[in-house]
Protein backbone atom coordinates (compact mmCIF):
# COMPACT_ATOMS: atom_id res chain seq x y z
CA UNK A 1 0.00 0.00 0.00
CA UNK A 2 1.10 3.13 -0.95
CA UNK A 3 2.03 5.97 1.95
CA UNK A 4 -0.82 8.63 1.73
CA UNK A 5 -1.89 11.61 4.38
CA UNK A 6 -4.29 9.77 6.97
CA UNK A 7 -8.09 11.29 6.47
CA UNK A 8 -10.69 11.89 9.24
CA UNK A 9 -11.82 8.19 8.41
CA UNK A 10 -8.69 6.29 8.25
CA UNK A 11 -8.15 7.71 11.33
CA UNK A 12 -11.43 6.53 13.06
CA UNK A 13 -10.72 3.25 10.85
CA UNK A 14 -7.16 3.17 12.69
CA UNK A 15 -9.11 3.93 16.27
CA UNK A 16 -11.30 1.17 15.88
CA UNK A 17 -8.58 -1.43 15.42
CA UNK A 18 -6.05 0.12 17.98
CA UNK A 19 -4.68 -1.55 21.15
CA UNK A 20 -4.78 -0.04 24.50
CA UNK A 21 -3.37 -1.17 28.01
CA UNK A 22 -4.61 0.91 30.82
CA UNK A 23 -2.34 -0.01 33.93
CA UNK A 24 -3.90 0.40 37.08
CA UNK A 25 -4.25 -0.88 40.64
CA UNK A 26 -7.39 1.00 41.39
CA UNK A 27 -10.32 -0.90 39.67
CA UNK A 28 -12.12 2.55 40.06
CA UNK A 29 -10.03 4.72 37.81
CA UNK A 30 -9.49 1.86 35.56
CA UNK A 31 -13.25 2.13 34.93
CA UNK A 32 -13.12 5.56 34.44
CA UNK A 33 -10.13 5.22 31.54
CA UNK A 34 -12.09 2.65 30.02
CA UNK A 35 -15.10 4.98 29.21
CA UNK A 36 -12.89 7.42 27.84
CA UNK A 37 -11.35 4.61 25.83
CA UNK A 38 -14.51 3.62 24.68
CA UNK A 39 -16.10 7.02 24.13
CA UNK A 40 -12.57 8.30 21.63
CA UNK A 41 -13.72 4.47 19.26
CA UNK A 42 -10.81 2.96 20.72
CA UNK A 43 -11.07 -0.87 19.54
CA UNK A 44 -9.18 -3.12 22.10
CA UNK A 45 -9.18 -2.23 25.06
CA UNK A 46 -7.05 -4.43 27.80
CA UNK A 47 -6.73 -3.82 31.85
CA UNK A 48 -3.60 -4.75 34.01
CA UNK A 49 -3.70 -4.48 37.94
CA UNK A 50 -0.01 -4.01 38.09
CA UNK A 51 3.41 -4.06 36.16
CA UNK A 52 4.01 -7.72 36.38
CA UNK A 53 0.65 -8.74 34.58
CA UNK A 54 1.27 -5.61 32.26
CA UNK A 55 4.71 -6.56 31.07
CA UNK A 56 3.05 -9.92 29.98
CA UNK A 57 0.35 -8.31 27.88
CA UNK A 58 2.26 -5.36 26.26
CA UNK A 59 4.98 -8.44 25.19
CA UNK A 60 2.49 -10.14 23.99
CA UNK A 61 0.16 -8.18 21.36
CA UNK A 62 2.33 -4.92 21.06
CA UNK A 63 -0.19 -2.23 22.27
CA UNK A 64 -0.34 0.80 20.15
CA UNK A 65 -0.41 2.67 23.39
CA UNK A 66 -0.52 2.37 27.62
CA UNK A 67 -1.72 4.52 30.10
CA UNK A 68 0.08 3.85 33.33
CA UNK A 69 0.17 4.60 36.90
CA UNK A 70 3.11 4.54 38.60
CA UNK A 71 2.24 3.51 42.30
CA UNK A 72 1.31 -0.11 42.30
CA UNK A 73 1.96 -3.36 44.10
CA UNK A 74 4.39 -5.77 42.94
CA UNK A 75 6.46 -3.69 39.97
CA UNK A 76 5.46 0.18 39.58
CA UNK A 77 5.07 2.29 36.54
CA UNK A 78 8.49 3.60 36.62
CA UNK A 79 10.18 -0.37 36.74
CA UNK A 80 7.91 -0.97 34.12
CA UNK A 81 9.13 1.75 32.02
CA UNK A 82 12.29 0.52 32.64
CA UNK A 83 12.12 -2.78 31.37
CA UNK A 84 9.93 -2.20 28.39
CA UNK A 85 12.83 0.95 27.16
CA UNK A 86 15.36 -1.70 27.20
CA UNK A 87 13.84 -3.76 24.43
CA UNK A 88 14.18 -1.94 21.51
CA UNK A 89 10.87 -3.80 20.11
CA UNK A 90 8.92 -1.06 22.53
CA UNK A 91 11.05 1.69 21.30
CA UNK A 92 7.68 3.40 19.69
CA UNK A 93 5.30 2.36 21.80
CA UNK A 94 3.52 5.63 23.52
CA UNK A 95 3.58 5.79 27.32
CA UNK A 96 1.45 8.25 28.58
CA UNK A 97 1.70 8.00 32.49
CA UNK A 98 -1.22 9.20 34.29
CA UNK A 99 -0.10 9.73 38.06
CA UNK A 100 -0.92 11.23 41.50
CA UNK A 101 2.73 12.48 42.00
CA UNK A 102 2.58 16.40 41.82
CA UNK A 103 6.42 17.40 41.93
CA UNK A 104 8.55 18.74 39.12
CA UNK A 105 11.48 15.69 39.87
CA UNK A 106 8.70 13.02 39.94
CA UNK A 107 7.40 14.68 36.62
CA UNK A 108 10.81 14.26 35.31
CA UNK A 109 12.18 10.66 36.12
CA UNK A 110 8.68 9.75 34.27
CA UNK A 111 9.98 11.38 31.11
CA UNK A 112 13.90 10.41 31.93
CA UNK A 113 12.90 6.68 32.29
CA UNK A 114 10.86 6.98 28.43
CA UNK A 115 7.58 8.17 29.50
CA UNK A 116 6.04 10.01 25.90
CA UNK A 117 3.80 11.97 28.14
CA UNK A 118 2.42 12.47 31.65
CA UNK A 119 -0.71 13.84 33.04
CA UNK A 120 -1.94 14.25 36.48
CA UNK A 121 -4.71 13.13 38.63
CA UNK A 122 -7.31 14.32 39.52
CA UNK A 123 -7.96 14.33 35.81
CA UNK A 124 -9.57 16.59 33.73
CA UNK A 125 -11.37 14.45 31.00
CA UNK A 126 -11.55 16.88 27.97
CA UNK A 127 -7.61 16.95 28.55
CA UNK A 128 -7.03 13.30 29.31
CA UNK A 129 -9.00 12.41 26.29
CA UNK A 130 -7.09 15.27 23.95
CA UNK A 131 -4.01 13.82 25.11
CA UNK A 132 -4.69 10.22 24.43
CA UNK A 133 -5.95 11.11 21.01
CA UNK A 134 -3.02 12.87 20.16
CA UNK A 135 -0.54 10.22 21.19
CA UNK A 136 -2.60 7.98 19.65
CA UNK A 137 -2.53 9.63 16.40
CA UNK A 138 1.17 9.70 16.38
CA UNK A 139 1.73 6.25 17.41
CA UNK A 140 -0.46 5.26 14.21
CA UNK A 141 1.12 7.45 12.32
CA UNK A 142 4.44 5.98 13.43
CA UNK A 143 3.69 2.52 12.90
CA UNK A 144 2.22 3.46 8.85
CA UNK A 145 5.52 5.27 8.16
CA UNK A 146 7.32 2.11 10.21
CA UNK A 147 5.53 -0.15 8.01
CA UNK A 148 6.29 1.32 5.00
CA UNK A 149 10.30 1.90 5.41
CA UNK A 150 10.32 -2.28 6.45
CA UNK A 151 8.58 -2.36 2.88
CA UNK A 152 10.45 -0.04 1.49
CA UNK A 153 13.89 -2.30 3.01
CA UNK A 154 12.27 -5.61 1.65
CA UNK A 155 12.21 -4.07 -1.50
CA UNK A 156 15.44 -2.80 -1.41
CA UNK A 157 17.16 -5.95 0.08
CA UNK A 158 15.83 -8.22 -2.74
CA UNK A 159 17.08 -6.08 -5.26
CA UNK A 160 20.48 -6.03 -3.52
CA UNK A 161 20.53 -9.55 -3.55
CA UNK A 162 19.65 -9.37 -7.35
CA UNK A 163 22.69 -6.78 -8.01
CA UNK A 164 25.18 -9.53 -5.53
CA UNK A 165 24.28 -11.86 -7.99
CA UNK A 166 25.47 -10.40 -10.87
CA UNK A 167 28.61 -8.91 -9.47
CA UNK A 168 31.40 -11.00 -9.29
CA UNK A 169 32.26 -13.21 -6.21
CA UNK A 170 35.78 -13.36 -4.55
CA UNK A 171 36.00 -16.62 -5.79
CA UNK A 172 35.24 -15.80 -9.70
CA UNK A 173 37.97 -13.05 -9.01
CA UNK A 174 40.99 -14.91 -7.54
CA UNK A 175 39.73 -17.95 -10.14
CA UNK A 176 40.34 -15.55 -13.47
CA UNK A 177 42.72 -13.89 -11.90
CA UNK A 178 45.29 -16.43 -11.51
CA UNK A 179 43.59 -18.08 -14.85
CA UNK A 180 44.98 -14.83 -16.64
CA UNK A 181 48.38 -13.94 -14.70
CA UNK A 182 46.31 -11.06 -12.53
CA UNK A 183 45.89 -9.37 -9.62
CA UNK A 184 42.87 -7.64 -9.30
CA UNK A 185 41.53 -5.93 -6.59
CA UNK A 186 38.47 -3.86 -6.15
CA UNK A 187 36.37 -1.68 -4.36
CA UNK A 188 32.60 -2.24 -4.70
CA UNK A 189 30.54 1.23 -2.70
CA UNK A 190 27.09 2.30 -3.04
CA UNK A 191 26.31 5.67 -2.47
CA UNK A 192 22.94 4.83 -0.66
CA UNK A 193 21.75 1.08 0.54
CA UNK A 194 21.84 0.28 -3.34
CA UNK A 195 22.95 1.57 -5.92
CA UNK A 196 23.76 1.61 -10.21
CA UNK A 197 27.07 0.69 -10.79
CA UNK A 198 28.10 -2.51 -11.72
CA UNK A 199 30.78 -4.54 -12.65
CA UNK A 200 31.75 -7.87 -14.38
CA UNK A 201 34.45 -10.17 -15.38
CA UNK A 202 34.08 -12.58 -18.51
CA UNK A 203 36.62 -15.32 -19.62
CA UNK A 204 36.14 -14.75 -23.42
CA UNK A 205 38.36 -17.86 -24.52
CA UNK A 206 41.74 -19.11 -23.16
CA UNK A 207 43.55 -16.14 -23.89
CA UNK A 208 41.38 -13.05 -23.21
CA UNK A 209 39.21 -11.75 -20.65
CA UNK A 210 36.82 -8.93 -20.65
CA UNK A 211 36.21 -6.78 -17.98
CA UNK A 212 33.02 -4.37 -18.36
CA UNK A 213 32.67 -1.39 -15.69
CA UNK A 214 29.49 0.47 -16.14
CA UNK A 215 27.95 3.45 -13.85
CA UNK A 216 23.92 3.64 -14.61
CA UNK A 217 22.12 7.16 -14.05
CA UNK A 218 20.38 7.34 -10.99
CA UNK A 219 21.54 6.35 -7.41
CA UNK A 220 19.66 4.06 -4.99
CA UNK A 221 16.75 1.88 -6.01
CA UNK A 222 16.37 3.60 -9.21
CA UNK A 223 20.14 3.18 -10.14
CA UNK A 224 20.14 -0.43 -8.94
CA UNK A 225 17.07 -1.13 -11.50
CA UNK A 226 18.98 0.60 -14.31
CA UNK A 227 21.99 -1.15 -13.77
CA UNK A 228 19.95 -4.28 -14.12
CA UNK A 229 18.15 -3.51 -17.31
CA UNK A 230 22.08 -2.58 -18.40
CA UNK A 231 23.45 -6.05 -17.38
CA UNK A 232 20.74 -8.12 -19.26
CA UNK A 233 22.08 -5.89 -22.44
CA UNK A 234 25.24 -6.44 -21.68
CA UNK A 235 24.32 -10.00 -21.76
CA UNK A 236 22.77 -9.93 -24.67
CA UNK A 237 25.38 -8.94 -26.74
CA UNK A 238 28.19 -10.93 -24.74
CA UNK A 239 29.43 -12.19 -27.75
CA UNK A 240 30.45 -8.71 -29.08
CA UNK A 241 32.60 -8.33 -26.03
CA UNK A 242 35.79 -8.83 -28.64
CA UNK A 243 35.58 -5.28 -30.08
CA UNK A 244 34.74 -3.15 -27.28
CA UNK A 245 33.67 -0.43 -29.03
CA UNK A 246 31.22 -2.04 -30.92
CA UNK A 247 29.87 -3.91 -27.98
CA UNK A 248 29.50 -0.34 -26.36
CA UNK A 249 27.68 0.91 -29.79
CA UNK A 250 25.16 -2.29 -29.24
CA UNK A 251 24.62 -1.13 -25.55
CA UNK A 252 24.45 2.37 -26.64
CA UNK A 253 21.75 1.93 -29.64
CA UNK A 254 19.56 -1.10 -28.00
CA UNK A 255 19.27 1.58 -24.79
CA UNK A 256 17.96 4.62 -26.38
CA UNK A 257 15.75 2.27 -28.00
CA UNK A 258 14.21 0.80 -25.06
CA UNK A 259 14.14 4.01 -22.84
CA UNK A 260 15.68 6.98 -24.49
CA UNK A 261 16.05 9.22 -21.85
CA UNK A 262 15.06 7.27 -18.81
CA UNK A 263 17.81 5.30 -19.17
CA UNK A 264 21.61 6.10 -19.34
CA UNK A 265 25.16 4.86 -18.55
CA UNK A 266 28.48 5.53 -17.98
CA UNK A 267 30.49 2.46 -19.19
CA UNK A 268 34.11 0.97 -20.35
CA UNK A 269 34.92 -2.25 -21.55
CA UNK A 270 38.16 -4.10 -22.53
CA UNK A 271 39.77 -6.87 -23.17
CA UNK A 272 42.89 -8.20 -21.86
CA UNK A 273 45.31 -10.84 -23.68
CA UNK A 274 47.13 -12.90 -21.18
CA UNK A 275 49.97 -13.64 -23.35
CA UNK A 276 50.84 -10.51 -24.74
CA UNK A 277 49.53 -8.04 -22.50
CA UNK A 278 47.50 -6.54 -25.35
CA UNK A 279 44.65 -4.35 -23.95
CA UNK A 280 41.79 -3.48 -26.29
CA UNK A 281 39.55 -0.93 -24.85
CA UNK A 282 36.26 1.36 -25.48
CA UNK A 283 34.55 3.79 -22.89
CA UNK A 284 32.14 6.76 -23.24
CA UNK A 285 30.46 8.58 -19.87
CA UNK A 286 33.05 7.42 -17.51
CA UNK A 287 36.54 8.76 -16.57
CA UNK A 288 39.44 7.47 -18.28
CA UNK A 289 41.09 4.29 -16.27
CA UNK A 290 44.46 5.34 -16.01
CA UNK A 291 47.72 2.81 -16.84
CA UNK A 292 50.69 2.68 -14.20
CA UNK A 293 54.00 1.75 -15.78
CA UNK A 294 57.69 1.92 -14.60
CA UNK A 295 56.88 4.73 -12.29
CA UNK A 296 54.41 6.97 -15.39
CA UNK A 297 50.95 7.54 -14.97
CA UNK A 298 49.32 7.87 -18.21
CA UNK A 299 45.51 8.14 -19.12
CA UNK A 300 43.81 5.46 -21.62
CA UNK A 301 41.32 8.68 -23.47
CA UNK A 302 38.29 7.83 -23.66
CA UNK A 303 35.58 10.27 -24.11
CA UNK A 304 32.09 10.44 -24.85
CA UNK A 305 28.43 10.85 -23.78
CA UNK A 306 26.73 8.19 -22.24
CA UNK A 307 25.12 4.85 -23.60
CA UNK A 308 21.75 5.64 -24.08
CA UNK A 309 21.74 8.76 -25.91
CA UNK A 310 22.15 6.86 -29.25
CA UNK A 311 24.58 8.96 -30.83
CA UNK A 312 27.85 7.03 -29.10
CA UNK A 313 30.30 6.05 -31.84
CA UNK A 314 33.34 4.44 -30.40
CA UNK A 315 36.31 2.93 -31.65
CA UNK A 316 38.55 0.74 -30.26
CA UNK A 317 41.98 1.33 -28.82
CA UNK A 318 44.36 -0.36 -27.49
CA UNK A 319 47.75 -0.54 -25.44
CA UNK A 320 49.78 -2.74 -23.78
CA UNK A 321 50.24 -4.11 -19.97
CA UNK A 322 53.75 -4.87 -19.14
CA UNK A 323 54.58 -7.09 -16.62
CA UNK A 324 54.26 -5.09 -13.10
CA UNK A 325 51.67 -2.40 -14.84
CA UNK A 326 48.90 -1.86 -13.21
CA UNK A 327 45.28 -0.33 -14.62
CA UNK A 328 43.14 1.71 -12.31
CA UNK A 329 39.42 1.86 -13.49
CA UNK A 330 36.86 3.69 -11.34
CA UNK A 331 33.37 5.47 -11.94
CA UNK A 332 33.28 8.91 -11.46
CA UNK A 333 31.71 8.34 -7.61
CA UNK A 334 35.74 7.63 -6.95
CA UNK A 335 37.14 11.24 -8.06
CA UNK A 336 34.10 12.89 -6.33
CA UNK A 337 34.99 11.60 -3.43
CA UNK A 338 38.43 11.98 -2.95
CA UNK A 339 40.27 15.16 -2.37
CA UNK A 340 42.68 15.55 -4.31
CA UNK A 341 43.62 14.61 -7.69
CA UNK A 342 43.38 10.79 -8.86
CA UNK A 343 46.96 11.79 -9.97
CA UNK A 344 48.67 12.68 -7.26
CA UNK A 345 46.97 9.47 -4.99
CA UNK A 346 48.40 7.41 -7.85
CA UNK A 347 51.63 9.17 -7.47
CA UNK A 348 51.83 7.99 -3.49
CA UNK A 349 50.00 5.05 -4.29
CA UNK A 350 51.70 1.54 -2.48
CA UNK A 351 51.06 -0.71 -5.68
CA UNK A 352 52.71 -3.99 -4.22
CA UNK A 353 49.68 -3.40 -1.53
CA UNK A 354 47.56 -6.87 -2.06
CA UNK A 355 44.30 -4.97 -1.48
CA UNK A 356 45.29 -2.03 -3.79
CA UNK A 357 41.59 -0.57 -4.49
CA UNK A 358 41.16 -0.44 -0.69
CA UNK A 359 44.09 1.50 -0.04
CA UNK A 360 42.88 4.02 -2.68
CA UNK A 361 38.98 4.17 -1.83
CA UNK A 362 38.44 7.27 0.63
CA UNK A 363 37.49 6.93 4.10
CA UNK A 364 34.47 9.80 3.99
CA UNK A 365 31.43 9.12 3.00
CA UNK A 366 30.56 9.38 -0.76
CA UNK A 367 28.13 11.47 -2.67
CA UNK A 368 28.29 8.68 -5.92
CA UNK A 369 28.36 5.08 -5.97
CA UNK A 370 31.62 4.02 -6.36
CA UNK A 371 33.43 1.49 -8.06
CA UNK A 372 37.51 1.43 -8.08
CA UNK A 373 39.10 -1.18 -9.65
CA UNK A 374 42.67 -1.99 -10.05
CA UNK A 375 44.49 -4.98 -12.45
CA UNK A 376 48.31 -5.43 -11.82
CA UNK A 377 49.67 -7.97 -14.62
CA UNK A 378 51.60 -10.18 -12.97
CA UNK A 379 55.29 -12.24 -14.22
CA UNK A 380 53.64 -15.62 -15.06
CA UNK A 381 50.59 -15.92 -17.71
CA UNK A 382 48.56 -17.56 -15.95
CA UNK A 383 46.53 -20.84 -17.20
CA UNK B 1 17.23 23.57 -6.93
CA UNK B 2 15.20 26.48 -8.66
CA UNK B 3 15.06 27.36 -12.17
CA UNK B 4 13.66 30.77 -13.88
CA UNK B 5 12.40 30.96 -17.29
CA UNK B 6 13.47 34.64 -19.17
CA UNK B 7 12.10 34.93 -22.91
CA UNK B 8 12.95 37.31 -25.15
CA UNK B 9 11.08 37.09 -28.53
CA UNK B 10 12.10 33.54 -28.82
CA UNK B 11 15.24 33.50 -27.21
CA UNK B 12 14.93 31.35 -24.11
CA UNK B 13 16.94 31.64 -21.24
CA UNK B 14 16.72 29.62 -17.75
CA UNK B 15 18.70 30.05 -15.22
CA UNK B 16 19.52 27.14 -13.04
CA UNK B 17 20.48 27.05 -9.81
CA UNK B 18 21.70 24.48 -6.94
CA UNK B 19 22.38 21.19 -6.75
CA UNK B 20 21.52 18.54 -9.98
CA UNK B 21 20.83 15.49 -8.78
CA UNK B 22 18.60 12.56 -9.01
CA UNK B 23 17.00 13.76 -6.37
CA UNK B 24 15.62 16.50 -8.38
CA UNK B 25 14.05 14.17 -11.00
CA UNK B 26 10.49 15.54 -10.57
CA UNK B 27 11.91 19.50 -11.23
CA UNK B 28 13.93 17.44 -14.37
CA UNK B 29 11.18 15.91 -15.84
CA UNK B 30 9.27 19.80 -15.39
CA UNK B 31 12.12 21.35 -17.27
CA UNK B 32 11.86 18.89 -19.93
CA UNK B 33 8.43 19.07 -20.53
CA UNK B 34 8.35 22.91 -19.88
CA UNK B 35 11.04 23.56 -22.65
CA UNK B 36 9.98 21.18 -25.24
CA UNK B 37 6.51 22.25 -25.35
CA UNK B 38 8.25 25.44 -25.95
CA UNK B 39 10.02 24.03 -28.60
CA UNK B 40 7.92 21.81 -30.13
CA UNK B 41 5.54 24.63 -30.84
CA UNK B 42 7.79 26.78 -32.88
CA UNK B 43 7.79 29.46 -29.74
CA UNK B 44 11.89 29.49 -29.34
CA UNK B 45 14.50 28.83 -31.58
CA UNK B 46 16.89 29.64 -28.92
CA UNK B 47 17.54 27.66 -25.75
CA UNK B 48 20.25 29.46 -23.22
CA UNK B 49 20.83 27.03 -19.74
CA UNK B 50 22.57 29.78 -17.57
CA UNK B 51 25.01 27.48 -14.85
CA UNK B 52 26.41 30.15 -13.41
CA UNK B 53 24.34 29.17 -9.90
CA UNK B 54 24.75 25.79 -10.13
CA UNK B 55 27.08 24.18 -7.76
CA UNK B 56 26.61 20.01 -8.84
CA UNK B 57 25.26 17.58 -11.26
CA UNK B 58 25.60 14.11 -11.79
CA UNK B 59 24.86 11.77 -14.33
CA UNK B 60 21.11 11.86 -13.93
CA UNK B 61 21.12 15.08 -14.93
CA UNK B 62 23.29 14.72 -17.79
CA UNK B 63 20.46 12.84 -19.24
CA UNK B 64 18.07 15.17 -18.41
CA UNK B 65 20.39 17.47 -20.62
CA UNK B 66 20.88 15.37 -23.33
CA UNK B 67 16.92 14.67 -23.75
CA UNK B 68 16.55 18.50 -24.09
CA UNK B 69 19.60 18.70 -26.72
CA UNK B 70 17.83 15.85 -28.55
CA UNK B 71 14.73 17.46 -28.71
CA UNK B 72 16.10 21.20 -29.31
CA UNK B 73 17.96 20.13 -32.54
CA UNK B 74 15.63 17.92 -34.19
CA UNK B 75 13.40 20.93 -34.25
CA UNK B 76 16.28 22.98 -35.69
CA UNK B 77 16.78 25.32 -33.06
CA UNK B 78 20.00 26.06 -30.61
CA UNK B 79 21.46 25.07 -27.61
CA UNK B 80 23.47 26.66 -25.56
CA UNK B 81 24.73 26.08 -21.90
CA UNK B 82 26.14 29.55 -20.19
CA UNK B 83 28.88 29.88 -17.51
CA UNK B 84 29.45 26.16 -15.64
CA UNK B 85 31.88 25.86 -13.30
CA UNK B 86 35.23 23.89 -13.35
CA UNK B 87 33.88 20.48 -11.73
CA UNK B 88 30.28 20.33 -14.16
CA UNK B 89 33.01 21.50 -17.34
CA UNK B 90 35.10 18.44 -16.00
CA UNK B 91 31.71 16.38 -16.22
CA UNK B 92 31.10 18.01 -19.84
CA UNK B 93 34.49 17.03 -21.06
CA UNK B 94 34.66 13.60 -20.04
CA UNK B 95 31.28 13.07 -22.25
CA UNK B 96 32.24 15.53 -24.62
CA UNK B 97 29.43 17.49 -24.48
CA UNK B 98 30.81 20.05 -26.76
CA UNK B 99 30.73 18.05 -29.85
CA UNK B 100 26.93 18.69 -29.84
CA UNK B 101 26.35 21.38 -27.66
CA UNK B 102 27.74 24.86 -27.21
CA UNK B 103 28.86 25.53 -24.02
CA UNK B 104 30.32 29.45 -22.76
CA UNK B 105 32.32 29.74 -20.28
Amino acid sequence: MPIKPLTEEDIATEFSRAHIVIIDDDPTNRVLLRNVCEKLGIGIIDEAEDGVVALELVTRFQPDLILLDIRMPRMDGLELMRQLRANPAFDRLSILVQTGLQSEDDRVKCFNLGATDVVSRPFHLSELKARITAHLRSAISSRVLFDFRNRIQAHIEITHSFLDAILPTQETVDSLSNSYGLRLSSVYRPHDEIGGDLWSLRALDDQHLALVLIDASAHGLAGAINALRVDCLVQEYHEEMHDPGVFLNKLDAAMAKISFGQLFAGAFAMTYNRVTGQVRFAGSGIPSPYLVRNGKIDELKTRGLPLGSGVVALTTAQTIMEVGSTMVLYSDGWSESITEEPLSILDRANFNHHDLAETLAPEGGLIDDMTLITLQRREDHGL
Amino acid sequence: MAFKFRREGKDLAIYISGVLTFHQHKEGEQLVYQITTLVDNGEVDVVRMNFAEVLRMDSHWLGVLIRILRRVKEKQASFVIEKPNKDICKLFDIVELNRIAEIRP
